[in-house]
Formats: C-alpha cells, sequence, structure tokens
C-alpha cells in the first residue's frame, strides 16, 4: 500500500521536475514546480513528517511560488527564450552521472531499514526539539526573515524619478 | 517494503535534474526555480534520514531549509526585478560585467 | 697629563678636518689657516710629548695608554690605545714637523685652486691618520691608521679628478696598495693565532714562546702590506703615477710620510722580524733589488717628478735593504733625512713648475739658475744630500745603512756592492736632473725670461727643509750616534765589531763614488750637452738600453696583459653577459613572466558567466562527495 504511494508521488515529482526545465514558458514551469513541492508534500506524510508535509504545502507552495508568480508575470517574459543545450562542456553531464553513480554507490552498501516509529513524531515532539535545543537558531531565523523582508522592500523600491 | 535507498535515490534524481536545469536554462526565473527544486530534494533527504535514525534533528533542519528558501527567495526575486529594470531581460547571459 | 695631551695630537688635525668640511669650505684662507693651526699643534704637542719622554731615564721611556676599548669580541680585543716610545717619537716629530712645513707651502702653491679648501681637508685627515699609524699600540689600530692613508693617497693623488690620468692613478694607487693590504691583515691574523692578542705589549714580550714558523709565517704576510705601502717590488707601479697629484702631495705623502709607513710598520715589528732569519732575508732581497732597480729606471725618466718618484722608491729600498740587514736604527735614521731631503726636492720641483707654468720636462728648462736662484740653491742642497755628499744629512744615514750591509754575517759582499752602485746611480740622476734645469743652456728662451721666484711661502719651508737636510744627520754620525741610542730601548743596541779605521774607510770609497756620480752627470749634461744624444744615436745596444730603461721594463704593460686584461675580459664576458644578463637577469624576469603567465592562465577562468561558475561547482561537489565516499567505505 506504502508503496503504491510511493510510486505515485515519486513519478509526479520526476515528471514534473523535468517539466520544470524543459518547458519554454516560466508560467508552465512555475506550476510544474508547485506539483512537484505537492508530491514532496506527499512523501514527507509518508515518512512520518506530518507537520514539515503541511509547512511545506502552506509556505512553499503557497507563498514563495506566488511570489514567483507574481514576478513572472511582473517582468515582461518573452516566449523565445528556449533552453541553450550549450552545457558549458559535455563534461558537466559526465559530472552529474559521476555524481549520480557515486552517490548510488554509497547508498547501496548502506543496510539500514525503515523500522517502526518508537519515537515521537507528532507536532508535539517537534515543537519541543524547536524550542529547547533549537531555541537560538530560531530566533536567529526570525531575525533573518526580518532582515530580508526589509532588504527585499529597500532594495526593489520605486525609483525616484 | 520501501527501502530507504529508494528516496535517497528519488532525491538524489531530484537534485540531478534540478543541477541540469541550471547549467541549460538562460531565463534567471527559471534559474531559481531549479534551485528550489535542489533545496527540496535535499529537505526530501534530511527527512527520509530522521525516519530512519528516528531522530527529530532532521525535521528541525529541514523546517529551518524552508524557512531559509523563502528568505532568500525574496531577496533574490526583489534583485531579479532590479536587473529586469536596468537590463530589460532577465537572461543569465546578460550578467556578465565580472568577466575578467 | 702626556696621555692627554699624546691623545691629542691625533685630534687636532681631525678637529680640522670637521671645520674645513662643515664650516668654512667656502672661504679658502680660513680654510688654510684652520689646516696650518691644526697642525701646528700636533707638532707643539709632538714636542712636549717627546721632550716629557727625554725626561726619563732610557728604560722608562715609553708610554702606552688604552684610551677605550674599541673592539672586543670574546678573547680579541682591539683597544683604542696610543703608544709613544723613541721610535714613534721620531715619527710623530718628521710627520708633523715636515707636515706643518709643507702645510705652508700649499698656501701658496695651491693659490687659485677652485677646490683650496678640499685640499686642506685632506692634507689634514692624511696627518690625522698618519698619527694614527705610528701611534697605534695595536695592529688592529695600526690598520685602521694604514688604511686610512691609503684612501687620502687616493683622494689627493685624485685630486684634480676631472683629468682621467689623474682619476686612474688614484685607483691604481689605492688598487695596488690593496694587494699589499690583503697581506697585512693575513699577517694580522697569523699574530692573533699565534699570540691570542694583537696589541704590541701583548705580543713582544713573549716571542720566544711561539713557534718559529708562525713568527716567520706572520713577519712574511706583514712585509707584504709593507711592499705595497712602500712601494717596493713587485707592488711599486703606482707611486710614478702617483705624481699626477699636486706637487705638495707628492712630497708629503709620497716621499716623507705615508711609503715610509710599512718602513716603520716592519721597525715596529722589531721583536718579530729579528726572530726569524727567512723574513729578515726576504726583506733585504726585496729592498736591495728595488733600490738598485728603481734607481736604473730614474736614469731615463724625462719629468723631474718622475725621476724623484722612482729616486724614493729606491730610497725606500735601502731602507728595507737596512732592515733585513739588522740595522734597524739606520733604517730609521734614513727615514728620517730622506723625508728632509726628499720632501725638499720635490717642493722645490714644485718651485720650479711654479716658475714654468706647470712644465715637468726638463728637456724644456735650463738656464733656471739665474732668474730662481733661490730655488736652486735649496734644490743643489737637496740633491747633495740625497746624493750622500759630506757634511749634509744623506751621507750619513746612507752611509750607516751601507755600513750595517758590510757587517752582516752573510751575503756582505753582494748586497754592500749593490748599495754603492745604487748610490752612484743615484748621485748621478740627481745631478743630471739638476744640471740640465739650471745650467744648461736653455731650451726655451721664452720661458726662462718670464719665470719668476716662488712668493715667501714657499721658499720659506724650503729654506727650513733646507737647513735640516744639511744638520740632520749630525745627530748620528758614529762618534757621536745619538740617535743610534736614542733608538736603543726599542731595537736594542747595534752591535758592530769593525774598526774605526775600517769604518772610515768605507765612508770614503762611498764619497768617492757619489762624487763620480756627480761628476759624470756634470760632464754629459753641462759640460758636454751634445754626448748623451750622440751616443745614443751612434750605438743602437745603448739605444735599446736606453729604451728599456725609459719604459720602466715594460712592467706595466706586463702587469697589464697578466692581470687586467683577463680580469676585465672575465668581468665583461663571464660575469656580465653570462652571469648577470644571461642567469640572473633571465631568473629574476622569468619569476616575473611565470607570475604574469599563471596570473592570465587564471584569468580565463573568471567569464563572468554564471553558469560555468555553476558547472565549476558541480565539479568541486563530485570531488567532495567523492572523497566523503571514500571515508565512509
Amino acid at each position: 500500500m506504502e508503496l503504491a504511494f510511493f510510486i505515485l508521488f515519486a513519478v509526479s515529482a520526476i515528471l514534473s521536475a523535468l517539466s520544470v526545465i524543459l518547458q519554454k514558458n516560466p508560467i508552465y514551469s512555475a506550476l510544474s514546480l508547485i506539483v512537484v513541492i505537492a508530491s514532496m508534500g506527499g512523501l514527507f506524510l509518508l515518512l512520518n513528517a506530518n507537520f514539515i508535509a503541511i509547512l511545506q504545502i502552506v509556505i512553499y507552495a503557497g507563498a514563495i511560488m506566488t511570489l514567483f508568480l507574481f514576478v513572472i508575470m511582473m517582468v515582461d517574459v518573452r516566449e523565445d527564450i528556449s533552453p541553450s543545450w550549450k552545457i558549458h562542456s559535455k563534461g558537466a553531464l559526465l559530472v552529474l552521472l559521476l555524481i549520480a553513480g557515486v552517490t548510488i554507490w554509497a547508498v547501496s552498501s548502506a543496510d539500514s531499514q525503515i523500522v517502526p516509529l518508537t519515537k515521537d513524531f507528532s507536532v508535539k515532539g517537534l515543537a519541543r526539539q524547536l524550542f529547547t535545543t533549537y531555541v537560538f537558531p530560531f530566533e536567529v531565523i526570525s531575525i533573518l526573515i526580518i532582515s530580508s523582508v526589509v532588504g527585499a522592500l529597500y532594495v526593489a523600491r520605486k525609483e525616484e524619478a | 517494503m520501501i527501502q530507504p535507498a529508494f528516496y535517497i535515490i528519488l532525491s538524489l534524481v531530484l537534485f540531478l535534474i534540478g543541477m541540469l536545469g541550471i547549467l541549460i536554462r538562460r531565463n534567471l526565473l527559471v534559474l531559481f526555480m531549479c534551485i528550489e527544486l535542489m533545496l527540496n530534494s535535499v529537505n526530501l533527504a534530511f527527512i527520509t534520514f530522521s525516519r530512519v535514525f528516528q531522530n527529530l534533528d532532521g525535521q528541525i533542519l529541514a523546517f529551518f531549509v524552508i524557512t531559509v528558501a523563502a528568505a532568500e527567495a525574496t531577496v533574490g526575486l526583489a534583485i531579479i526585478l532590479l536587473v529586469y529594470r536596468s537590463r530589460k531581460v532577465v537572461e543569465i547571459d546578460e550578467l556578465k560585467s565580472m568577466r575578467g | 697629563m702626556v696621555e692627554l695631551l699624546l691623545f691629542f695630537v691625533i685630534i687636532a688635525p681631525a678637529v680640522g678636518v670637521l671645520l674645513i668640511a662643515f664650516a668654512t669650505h667656502r672661504n679658502g684662507h680660513l680654510s688654510s689657516l684652520i689646516s696650518c693651526s691644526s697642525v701646528g699643534v700636533s707638532f707643539l704637542l709632538s714636542l712636549y710629548c717627546v721632550y716629557s719622554l727625554l725626561q726619563r731615564s732610557a728604560e722608562h721611556r715609553i708610554i702606552d695608554v688604552d684610551y677605550f676599548s674599541w673592539i672586543q669580541a670574546g678573547s680579541f680585543l682591539a683597544p683604542f690605545g696610543l703608544h709613544l716610545d723613541p721610535l714613534s717619537a721620531v715619527m710623530i716629530l718628521v710627520v708633523t714637523g715636515v707636515g706643518l712645513l709643507i702645510h705652508i707651502y700649499s698656501i701658496g702653491y695651491m693659490h687659485g685652486d677652485p677646490y683650496y679648501s678640499r685640499y686642506f681637508a685632506y692634507l689634514n685627515l692624511f696627518i690625522f691618520s698618519m698619527l694614527i699609524l705610528v701611534l697605534a699600540n695595536n695592529y688592529v689600530l695600526l690598520f685602521v691608521g694604514w688604511e686610512l692613508v691609503g684612501l687620502c693617497s687616493y683622494l689627493l693623488i685624485g685630486f684634480w679628478f676631472e683629468k682621467k690620468s689623474a682619476a686612474d692613478a688614484g685607483k691604481k694607487a689605492f688598487i695596488v696598495n690593496r694587494i699589499g693590504d690583503f697581506g697585512f691583515l693575513i699577517g694580522i691574523f697569523t699574530v692573533f693565532a699565534a699570540f691570542g692578542s694583537v696589541t704590541f705589549r701583548e705580543i713582544f714580550g713573549r716571542t720566544s714562546s711561539v713557534a718559529p714558523g708562525l713568527i716567520t709565517a706572520a713577519s712574511l704576510w706583514l712585509f707584504c702590506g709593507a711592499v705595497g705601502k712602500s712601494a717596493q717590488f713587485p707592488l711599486y707601479v703606482w707611486l710614478p703615477d702617483a705624481m699626477e697629484g699636486p706637487t705638495p702631495v707628492s712630497a708629503l705623502i709620497h716621499a716623507a710620510t705615508m711609503v715610509t709607513a710599512g718602513v716603520y710598520m716592519v721597525a715596529r715589528s722589531f721583536p718579530l722580524f729579528s726572530q726569524s732569519d727567512v723574513a729578515l732575508v726576504v726583506v733585504l732581497t726585496t729592498g736591495t733589488f728595488t733600490a738598485i732597480f728603481a734607481a736604473s729606471m730614474a736614469l731615463a725618466q724625462y719629468d723631474i717628478k718622475r725621476v724623484m718618484a722612482y729616486s724614493t722608491v729606491s730610497q725606500l729600498g735601502y731602507m728595507f735593504m737596512a732592515l733585513g740587514a739588522g740595522a734597524f736604527s739606520a733604517a730609521i735614521f734614513h727615514l728620517m733625512t730622506h723625508a728632509f731631503f726628499k720632501a725638499l726636492l720635490f717642493l722645490a720641483c714644485g718651485s720650479v713648475m711654479h716658475a714654468m707654468a706647470n712644465e715637468t720636462d726638463f728637456r724644456k728648462m735650463g738656464g733656471l739658475w739665474d732668474p730662481l736662484r733661490k730655488t736652486g740653491q735649496r734644490f743643489w742642497i737637496g740633491g747633495l744630500a740625497l746624493a750622500g755628499i759630506f757634511p749634509f744629512a744623506g751621507f750619513w744615514s746612507k752611509d750607516s745603512i751601507l755600513l750595517g750591509a758590510f757587517t752582516m754575517e752573510h751575503g756582505r759582499w753582494i748586497v754592500w756592492p749593490i748599495g754603492l752602485i745604487t748610490a752612484f746611480l743615484t748621485a748621478y740622476y740627481t745631478f743630471r736632473v739638476i744640471f740640465r734645469v739650471f745650467h744648461a743652456e736653455p731650451v726655451d728662451r721664452h720661458s726662462v725670461k718670464h719665470a719668476h721666484e716662488s712668493p715667501q711661502a714657499m721658499l720659506f719651508p724650503l729654506t727650513l727643509l733646507a737647513l735640516l737636510s744639511i744638520v740632520g744627520g749630525w745627530i748620528g754620525t758614529p762618534w757621536m750616534n745619538s740617535f743610534g741610542h736614542f733608538l736603543e730601548p726599542v731595537f736594542g743596541s747595534a752591535h758592530h765589531e769593525i774598526s774605526m779605521g775600517k769604518e772610515v774607510s768605507l765612508m770614503v770609497i762611498a764619497l768617492v763614488i757619489a762624487a763620480a756620480g756627480i761628476y759624470l752627470a756634470y760632464h754629459l749634461h753641462f759640460k758636454k750637452p751634445e754626448v748623451p744624444a750622440q751616443l745614443l744615436a751612434s750605438k743602437p745596444y745603448l739605444a735599446r738600453i736606453h729604451q728599456i730603461l725609459y719604459r720602466k721594463y715594460y712592467v706595466d704593460e706586463i702587469y697589464h696583459a697578466i692581470f687586467v686584461r683577463p680580469i676585465l675580459f672575465l668581468s665583461e664576458k663571464l660575469l656580465f653577459r653570462v652571469i648577470d644578463v644571461n642567469i640572473i637577469d633571465a631568473f629574476v624576469n622569468d619569476v616575473a613572466a611565470i607570475l604574469k603567465s599563471t596570473g592570465g592562465a587564471f584569468r580565463r577562468f573568471q567569464t563572468g558567466d554564471a553558469r560555468a561558475y555553476a558547472a565549476a561547482i558541480l565539479i568541486g561537489t563530485l570531488g567532495l562527495l567523492m572523497y566523503f565516499a571514500w571515508m565512509v567505505r
């Protein structure tokens, strides 16, 4: 049963990802990315990461991609910007394959399994960790977000004519 | 039974697709989206390991990654707007004034 | 008290130099005044110091005082210390006394020269250096004075440095000197290695406790320095060229004082040399050979200063001959009298040159007796003294040398005859000059008419030196040898097992030979002046000999071919072309070129294209991944 869901989400993620990089129209790319994000959300659910899954949908798909779509629409995009297959040296392709090979080799030698959960993977557990062990990064993150908001506002402000 | 290896390899594939996209596409926005794709794939890996080793640290880290991605997207898109304003196109080939 | 004053003997000329250099160099009159006064002060202080020395009894006539520690490194100590004993007493009196007279003479001679002040500064510097040399109480300080006088010689020979021959002569003097100084330094090192000290009082008492071979080695190396400084064969070639300098300089440095530094140094090292028969033989041979060798060259020179220069080399040879024969006080005696009459002769030459618009070739002179009577008289006195005629100073000193040669144990029948022959030649070439300059028919009537006597500033020193050339020898007669007695604490008593009758006959023989030389000059250059030219024309072998002598045995040319040309060739072709240009410059340029090309290569990474950077990051990621994979395998 789980396997079926896994295959569903995995295939949809891969196909949408390919669509992201291959579409000519950036709007289509953005929408494909949203599908990818949603698939990832599903995968997270399969992995008992409930809160993160919701977070993924709400923040990533809901906020970030909306931002993307706004900017795409503001920017005057011509549709004829096609992918340039002139990748910097075909060697980059080779490098990608090498990365794949190395990783697969590394992974295949591992022998861990997904065993039934014993720890508390609920929101409560996550919150407990977040506000005790990781409270400091949590606070820093909030500063980071504020500074990025201020920065973005300042950088992209309207020019005084 | 779903092996953790499946998830890792899926993460790898998404990562490589994102990398390929960076090498191929010239539109800045699509580039940026490929970066987000790579971030997502890394998140998947984190969550997987968190589940395998039954340790919440992976989820926490994924939490932070999402947050930072949001902040980064904000600032990055603002910069892309500026680039559009000055050069009228958002192609990466326009940004080669650092050529040495 | 004396110690303090002794220090000021040296300091006075130093103060003079500083004053002239920093304060009065624009004002020539003031400069010469300061210069002469400082030497005058030095002379008076020297008189006082010697006087107080004489107050003591003979065994206590040593004042040795260290003023401060100059160099101290472990067990090596070279103090700044002065040593006054009869030997250095003679030297400081000669240096400051004759020096003072020459300073006064220079006021007149250098009048009108654009660099008047510089000249007097250099003269003072020289007196300072020479005093350090003769008063030092250790070899290192002596060497300081030694080098300084070499420097002053360079500065003063090349005084008119805009003239190329003068600049070259200065260089030649310094370089040839340096060759001797190299040996001198090795000698000082040997002395230190043998005795563990360089101060005289620590060395001279302990010569018996050191291996004889070391003493011989040290003496020979020290003698090298003397060969250079005192212009003995083979390092004499700089002295004739040094005549490019102003005539008072020739008188002071190259007749009376600097060139005698070698003689002084060997005399000072009496405890060392007297222990080594080998060293004494070397000194004797060098001196004897140089004496006759230089005299032979003087026969054929036409430049009056050159004749005097070779004469100086020859007379220095006499002094070394005396040292080598063991007659140390005779050598110093001759040093003193030679200072008097040679300085007189040089200054008188300057007087003649002053009257003849700086002409030095006597073939253009003649008939100067009437216009330059006073100069001529003094020249005659100097000439008689040099030739060794009774009762002038040179007679007594040369005689004591010949006596020392005659009473040697071995080799007296080689050295003594050579000494006599050289005396004959000396008399001949000296009076050849005198007759040609003053008494022969004038060659250039026009200049003779315009010749005028020198001013009083120049004549007065001449008069004084003439006086000294007459009476200066009377303190060293065989019957009342106060000079020799004075020097006894330094050299020990001279042992002459020779009867008074033999001694007198030796003196008569020398006198006759000298007189014969004068008569030959009289005959060939006054009575029948056309004879020399006739002889040279008719007898080709005579002309050939004359040519060789005139060209100074081609020694300069030989040195040039053996030493100078190869070094120049080596420097230019090898050191410059190969090493400097091709290796060192190439190396430096290559470093720059490598940096440039490396930079150029790295520049190609900066394409400005973000995707290329991304690709590079990818490759780096791969590398990192592979590393981690390998780590966890």
